[in-house]
């Protein structure tokens, strides 16, 4: 797995030999960034593999030196994790980041009932408890399978017909409720997985954006977390194929269960043709109907 | 000729996971990033 960080600033046209030089100086290598020019000012940005060569704490003084020689203030950060074709062969379970490269894989909640508390008093950070079954516009799900509601997954009739014909396991289904145009409205399922696996590995990648507010205290707002990784003796047991994650995720604002889908889940979306295979953000297959799993790192 | 306001962009993404700092003013739960074809092609 290697961990890619994207800088996008402006510069003058005049002034881009010398920033890529403040990259070298401080021990960051970029190949010829992709430049976009904008008038007098110009798209600049760089990627760079972050490793033992170049640690974030070099990046935190790159952005010093850019902002003391140039001014550059207003960085923008944008963390790739990039997999190798053997993690995705030999990944038994597989995060499932998104359902289509398009504003419509988010359903907007119509009034799901939550009973909110607050997990952390510095940050703001709320539990919640669902208390309802789903509430959404399903007419809005169109011929999509599976749609991202505040954090939870709801499926289409069809793939839950899928993944029962595939004997899938692991789960339970709630349907939700329809608020919306009777015409074309359509049953759909939030997918509730009965199992939770053990903690993930303390080995995880943990990352946070240098422009940005230091990481909450509770370890949770402001940190980036790098792809889930186990111990093989977590695993060795765990049967099914839905699962919830034991590490909470959150929105910005309320905390969350991941759901990490199996082997077989992903294979069976991509050989019914529901999607393509995707390996990545960056993968030209995914497009806005495609899913993009992440493969689970052993360890 | 008339000159269009373009939004300084760079991709698009449309994923759960937050891995993009506020520079892109991400929404609360998608990372969304608007290229500027994809400003031309729904916003011209």
């Amino acid at each position: 797995m290697k961990v890619e960080l994207e800088n996008l600033f402006s510069i003058a046209e005049t002034s881009q030999d010398q920033v890529i030089n403040v990259y070298n100086r401080h021990g960051i290598a970029i190949g010829a960034p992709e430049i976009r020019k904008r008038n007098l000012k110009t798209k600049f940005n760089p990627i760079f593999t972050l490793n033992e060569d170049v640690t974030y704490e070099q990046v935190t003084a790159l952005y010093e030196s850019l902002e003391r020689e140039f001014g550059i203030v207003s960085i923008g950060e944008r963390f790739y994790f990039e997999f190798s074709d053997i993690e995705y062969e030999r990944a038994s379970l597989f995060t499932l980041n998104s359902t289509g490269n398009s504003p419509e894989m988010f359903l907007e909640d119509k009034g799901t009932l939550f009973s909110l508390s607050t997990h952390c008093k510095y940050c703001g950070l709320m539990d919640k408890e669902q208390l309802s079954p789903i509430v959404i516009d399903t007419t809005q799900m169109k011929d999509r399978h599976l749609v991202h509601v505040n954090g939870y997954w709801v499926a289409s009739e069809e793939l839950v017909l899928l993944m029962k014909k595939e004997n899938l396991e692991g789960y339970e289904l709630l349907e939700v409720i329809h608020k919306g145009p009777e015409e074309e409205k359509q049953l759909a399922y939030q997918i509730i997985p009965t199992q939770m696996l053990p903690e993930c590995s303390k080995d995880r990648v943990k990352l946070y954006f240098a422009t940005e507010q230091p990481p909450c205290n509770c370890g949770l707002n402001g940190v980036i977390n790098g792809p889930d990784i186990y111990h093989h003796e977590d695993l060795k047991n765990v049967k099914g194929d839905v699962f919830y994650s034991a590490d909470f995720s959150h929105d910005g604002r309320y905390l969350y269960r991941k759901t990490l889908f199996s082997k077989r889940f992903r294979e069976a979306i991509i050989n019914s043709g529901i999607s393509r295979e995707v390996r990545g953000e960056k993968d030209p297959n995914f497009g806005p109907k495609d899913w993009l799993f992440d493969p689970v790192l052993i360890k | 000729m008339m000159f269009r306001k373009i939004l300084p962009i760079v991709a698009i993404l449309f994923i759960v996971a937050l891995a993009v700092s506020n520079y892109f003013e991400k929404p609360e739960v998608a990372s969304i990033i608007i290229t500027q074809a994809y400003m031309l092609a729904n916003f011209s």
